[in-house]
């Protein structure tokens, strides 16, 4: 990775629709060039894709966000992730962490409520 | 004797009691016209000559951590010798010059009061102090305030606010004592280079002249690195150089700043300083530490990539809007001309203001040479530059048509 390119990605991480005349006047580069850069981190999946950042309470404040922790004892052969996978695959489930320390996964979820939140019935 | 609840009245008007030179200062225009400018809503402020980061959390740990750890007593009058240290080994490294912590440097509140330790050190009343301008504007208050007289010098667009050899030479008289030079300027965001200074420097060499070098956005010079005046040949005893950690650290508020200069100068400042402020904030002066180890050196990197961006997005904004803007080369202000618009920089600032809900500093305010242009921050988000300048663009074009 050189140094336009994470000029380029800073520039779009900060603001995903910054066009390519603008980077280039910023980086002081030609427009050409900065399409090219950008063009390439989006074929080699550098840039994975644009999305939007929602503030969902404003939207809908039944929404509750819980993050919960998990014990699971390793399977053979597979570690964590047929667990993991099972897990991931509900879609309350936004992200899954494996960390170090007292347990092993960290489930962020998201649902409507605290009464219904936890939909994800860990066996 | 005067009894409990009894108010004595006044036999003059309170202003009466004032010194003449304290009644003679006229209040900043800046902060004047930003008064305006707190009533209104929605508007974006290009006024403020100050970062838009907040002080580096590292930076911020170190403060509350001396904090933590009880330091909280006075410290040496000049500064902690550990922070002196670190000024001098900075400045060396990065402008070449050599000064001598021990007695050559003084942490001081801001670079605002070295500049007035400075003047207050060097003038005897009706001594000519010279200022180029367009300048900051405390230079000439407080060369007021300290008996002296501040002699403005224009600077011009066409020379992108150098200051010329023949400017200073036609300003000299047998009372011209002091040059203040600030560069990179503000509000122009001119520069000096070696060449530019050489001329300078023999001027100030055949006159012998003291000169107050307020450098206080050295680190940002945006193409060529800042030349310190103070590093050209034979001009270091002659010169005071003031600078802090305001701009390029991004800590306006804590109010950290130093002077370095010939001992016996030094000396004489830090007279004045035992006798005002004793000495610059303990907790602060931590801070200024830990800005300058090479985290903190990082960091400031990091923002003036930053600026420049904006930068050159704002200056190529104002070439398509139509108004003349010389390249800035320093500090983090754009100042296009107006003139087009046929309208005073007053006018258009209040204008702009007012129809177009964009606050900018009108030039007059920066003394000789201002007049005619608008002092542009660009330390403010991406988002709101680029709103800006659609808003000071529509608002030319409008004025171009006359309405």
């Amino acid at each position: 990775m050189n140094e336009l390119q994470l000029k380029v990605l800073e520039l779009l991480k900060e603001d995903a629709r910054r066009d390519a005349e603008l980077i280039a006047t910023m980086l002081d580069r030609s427009i050409e060039e900065i399409k090219q850069v950008i063009a390439e981190l989006e074929s080699d999946h550098i840039i994975v894709k644009y999305a939007t950042v929602v503030n969902w309470s404003k939207v809908d404040d039944e929404k509750v966000t819980a993050l919960i922790e998990v014990q699971i004892t390793p399977e053979r052969g597979r570690g964590f992730e047929g667990i993991a996978e099972r897990i991931y695959l509900y879609p309350e489930v936004k992200s899954v962490y494996l960390m170090s320390g007292a347990y092993d996964l960290l489930v962020e979820i998201e649902g409507k409520k605290l009464e219904r939140g936890c939909l994800v019935r860990i066996e | 004797m005067i009894k409990d609840k009894e108010t004595v009245t006044p036999r003059k008007e309170m202003a009466d009691y004032l010194s003449p030179m304290a009644r003679g200062i006229k209040p900043s225009g800046i902060r004047r016209f930003f008064d305006l400018v707190s009533a209104r809503k929605d508007v974006i402020t290009l006024g403020v000559g100050e970062p838009d980061f907040t002080t580096p959390w590292h930076v911020r740990e170190a403060a509350v951590y001396s904090l933590e750890t009880g330091k909280t007593q006075y410290t040496s009058n000049a500064g902690m010798p550990e922070l002196r240290g670190a000024i001098g080994q900075y400045l060396n490294d990065q402008f070449a010059v050599e000064y001598n912590p021990a007695d050559e440097i003084l942490v001081t509140v801001g670079g605002s009061e070295a500049i007035d330790l400075a003047l207050r050190a060097l003038i005897t009343p009706g001594d000519e102090i010279l200022i180029p301008e367009p300048c900051y504007i405390s230079y000439s208050p407080i060369t007021t305030l300290s008996g002296g007289v501040a002699v403005g010098i224009e600077t011009f667009a066409k020379d992108n606010f150098k200051l010329k050899a023949e400017s200073l030479q036609a300003a000299i008289t047998p009372r011209s004592k002091v040059l203040i030079l600030c560069y990179p300027s503000n509000p122009t965001g001119g520069i000096m280079t070696y060449e530019d200074w050489l001329p300078i420097a023999k001027i100030v060499e055949e006159n012998d002249l003291i000169v107050i070098s307020d450098e206080i956005y050295a680190e940002l010079t945006y193409g060529s690195k800042h030349v310190s005046f103070a590093a050209v040949p034979g001009m270091k005893d002659r010169t005071i150089l003031v600078s802090g950690f305001s701009k390029a650290f991004a800590m306006t508020g804590w109010r950290m700043g130093y002077a370095c200069g010939h001992t016996d100068l030094i000396a004489a400042m830090l007279k004045i300083h035992q006798y005002t402020v004793m000495c610059a904030p303990v907790m602060g002066q931590y801070a200024a530490l830990e800005a300058l180890s090479p985290h903190g050196l990082e960091e400031k990197d990091r923002m003036m990539e930053s600026y420049n961006q904006r930068r050159r997005l704002v200056v190529k904004g104002f070439r398509e809007i139509g108004l003349d803007c010389h390249e800035p080369e320093g500090a983090f202000y754009a100042f296009p001309s107006i003139q087009s618009t046929g309208l005073t920089s007053e006018q258009f600032a209040q204008r702009l203001l007012e129809e177009a809900n964009v606050a900018a500093v009108p030039g007059g305010v920066f003394g000789l040479g201002g007049e005619g242009h608008l002092r542009c921050s660009y330390a403010t988000s991406v988002a709101q530059l680029t709103e800006a300048l659609d808003r000071i663009g529509n608002f030319v074009a409008k004025v171009k048509q006359g309405s």
